[in-house]
């Protein structure tokens, strides 16, 4: 009896995403969370006027740290509001409120994106070893991360950025110095124990399936089938978990910002910006109104995305 | 409970706690080397405060043991913690640029920091249960969806911002709560409760949201149970099947987070402290860190610390105790 191929092929099942690629199919799923969609909009143009941040102060005019105190600032110092030209008003310096909320994203995106690449490497590498290997550096790895986790990240990161401020030298002879790169190095070893703990549980419960027994049975190394085998069954929670640590990190990035503790003035950063506007928020309103927006709007969008993300990569999961 | 069970949770209550002091031990290395040992420079210049003259820079160097080498420093920090210094209990020295010693001071603004930080957690219980209760009744509903959306943007707002937004609305604009600063409460309990509402609020508001949700996901979970359609099918009117079984299950995990989150926050109130002008520990920590003041940083961090591990023993033993199966063998 011969066997008519091509009806066995049409007997599949018409389903919605024929011949997509998972990534495709996650994509279109992604696309149904509207918010989430309209988030990733806002963040790519955000991404982008970032990137273009010196060709849309030179379209203004103005640059970030231009000084414009005759214009700008009334006869008694204070700020002038919005105006056709400063569509955001100027701060108590006089500058741009605009390009400097622009320029701000910079430092938001950088440390997002950079800080949380960081901290999610390791986390997985470390997990991943901790998980398939046991033994002695699993409980060395775990008892750190408890101990990481056990710290009042404020205090800790206050501390540590005030001990490394003192002298322009910064800390371990110099490795680290004041600055954009110590924010980055304080929240990349308060975040990696999170991501740790998740990839370590789950290797864990990977470690015993039959694939990872396949792979040893036909001779290959341990390394490989922890980033061979493992590794790929690993990238929906590693993925959903690091999306949601990008918006933590802005977050304490605005922080020290904030207090005064993070990227230094010169640069311009959402937090440092309403730092200055902590002292004139009953006059100014738009030096607290402009970088409060877009920092709630962009931690907000990334939160959203990343709830998009999650609830493609699980379908199932319900909210 | 058997004399068995009795056995069994005191092993757990001390294995915890054994790995509490190893975990204190451990954050007083962690100070030590951030404090003494990271930073490029002379340790004792950066504690004699800015601009020191050279009595005082000898004087931090004696009373530091500084001379010694790093390993007998530690010891020597240890030594002044467990049993004092000439400045009092536990030994946090002098404070060079205010002239007073940390120790006394500390345990005055600790309690600033613990109202702030209790009140806002009272708040936030009061909102997160009935909201999270109430979605969980109603999932997938306007109120469920909304709550949820709202909860996010809670958790998405800077908590500095939303100070600073409060304090423009209901002080400056509104005039209907007085502005920055604190009275105490025996002075004035009124007074108290309106300086500190704005402050608890802030704090709040994004945990409200955590709890909601939390409360909500714990909620639909017993909803399901076999129990609780026990509860209904015998006859039970829905709102005793809800207070009474429902959320009483659904609170046990609560209680640790409960703990944890205070213990946690009374390191992190520093941003709030310092919006609305509150002299707490999260200000002072950072006068010391804006003034190069390390004797203050340091012993913030430090007490702090051991606070948030004594708590989250607290809190362990606790839901041992409420809960058997988290009991370890």
């Amino acid at each position: 009896m011969s066997v008519d191929v091509s009806i066995l092929e049409s007997a599949q099942p018409p389903a919605l995403g024929t011949g997509r690629s998972p990534a495709a199919l996650m994509w279109l799923r992604f696309r149904v969370n509207r918010a989430a969609y309209v988030s990733l909009i806002f963040l790519v143009v955000l991404t982008v006027a970032a990137i273009a941040a010196p060709l849309i102060a030179h379209l203004a005019g103005h640059g970030p740290n231009d000084l414009y105190r005759t214009s700008m600032l009334d006869s008694f110092g204070n700020p002038k509001g919005p105006t056709l030209h400063f569509w955001f008003g100027a701060d108590a310096s006089g500058r741009d409120v605009f390009v400097r909320v622009i320029y701000g994203a910079r430092v938001s995106l950088i440390v997002g994106v950079v800080a949380t690449g960081i901290a999610a490497t390791i986390g997985v590498v470390f997990g991943l070893i901790a998980g398939f290997r046991g033994g002695g550096l699993d409980t060395l790895l775990s008892r750190t991360s408890d101990v990481v986790l056990a710290l009042p990240v404020l205090l800790f990161a206050i501390g540590l950025s005030s001990a490394c401020s003192n002298t322009a030298q910064g800390c371990v002879g110099g490795a680290v110095t004041p600055g954009l790169n110590l924010v980055i190095v304080i929240i990349v070893i308060f975040a990696w124990p999170a991501m740790f703990r998740i990839v370590r549980a789950a290797t864990l419960s990977l470690r015993e399936s039959t694939f990872v027994e396949a792979g040893r049975a036909v001779g290959m190394t341990g390394r490989s089938i922890m980033f061979r085998e493992v590794l790929p069954n690993l990238i929906s929670p590693v993925v959903v978990y690091a999306a949601l640590m990008i918006p933590e990190s802005i977050l304490f990035e605005a922080y020290l910002s904030f207090l005064g503790l993070g990227v230094p003035g010169t640069t311009p950063s959402w937090g440092g910006m309403l730092e200055q506007a902590s002292q004139y928020y009953t006059t100014a309103w738009w030096l607290m109104v402009f970088p409060g927006v877009f920092l709630l709007a962009t931690i907000l969008a990334f939160n959203l995305v990343a709830d998009g993300v999650r609830d493609a990569f699980d379908p199932k999961a319900t909210k | 409970m058997g004399g068995e069970c009795i056995c069994v949770m005191g092993r757990y209550i001390l294995r915890r706690l054994l790995w509490t002091l190893v975990v204190i031990l451990i954050v007083t290395l962690v100070t030590f080397v951030i404090f003494y040992v990271l930073p490029s420079g002379d340790p004792a210049v950066r504690f004699a405060g800015k601009e020191p003259t050279q009595q005082v820079v000898a004087q931090v160097r004696r009373d530091l043991g500084l001379n010694h080498n790093v390993a007998v420093q530690y010891l020597l920090y240890l030594k002044r913690l467990v049993v004092g210094d000439k400045y009092g209990w536990p030994g946090l020295g002098f404070s060079y640029t205010t002239g007073g010693a940390i120790a006394p001071q500390l345990w005055q603004r600790a309690q600033i920091t613990l109202q702030l930080v209790l009140g806002a957690a009272v708040i936030w219980m009061l909102i997160g249960i009935p909201v999270g209760v109430y979605a969980a009744l109603k999932p997938r509903s306007a109120f469920d969806r909304s709550s949820l959306l709202v909860g996010l943007v809670f958790i998405s707002t800077p908590v500095f911002w939303l100070g600073m937004l409060l304090l423009w609305l209901f002080w400056a604009t509104l005039g209907w709560l007085p502005g920055t600063g604190y009275v105490t409460f025996t002075t004035d309990p009124v007074a108290w409760a309106g300086h500190m509402l704005m402050p608890w609020l802030t704090l709040s508001l994004a945990f409200a949201a955590i709890y909601a949700r939390i409360i909500r996901g714990k909620m639909l979970d017993t909803l399901g149970e076999d129990y609780i359609r026990t509860a209904r099918a015998k006859g039970l009117p829905e709102r005793r099947v809800v207070t009474h079984h429902a959320l009483r299950a659904s609170l046990v995990p609560i209680v640790t987070l409960l703990a944890v989150d205070i213990a946690t926050l009374i390191g992190g109130t520093v941003v709030v402290e310092d919006v609305f002008n509150l002299q707490g520990l999260g200000s002072w920590v950072l006068y010391g860190a804006q003034n190069q003041d390390l004797p203050i940083t340091l012993a913030v961090t430090l007490v702090a610390t051991i606070a948030v591990s004594l708590l989250s023993l607290m809190a362990d033993v606790i839901y041992a105790y409420l809960d058997p199966r988290v009991r370890p063998r």
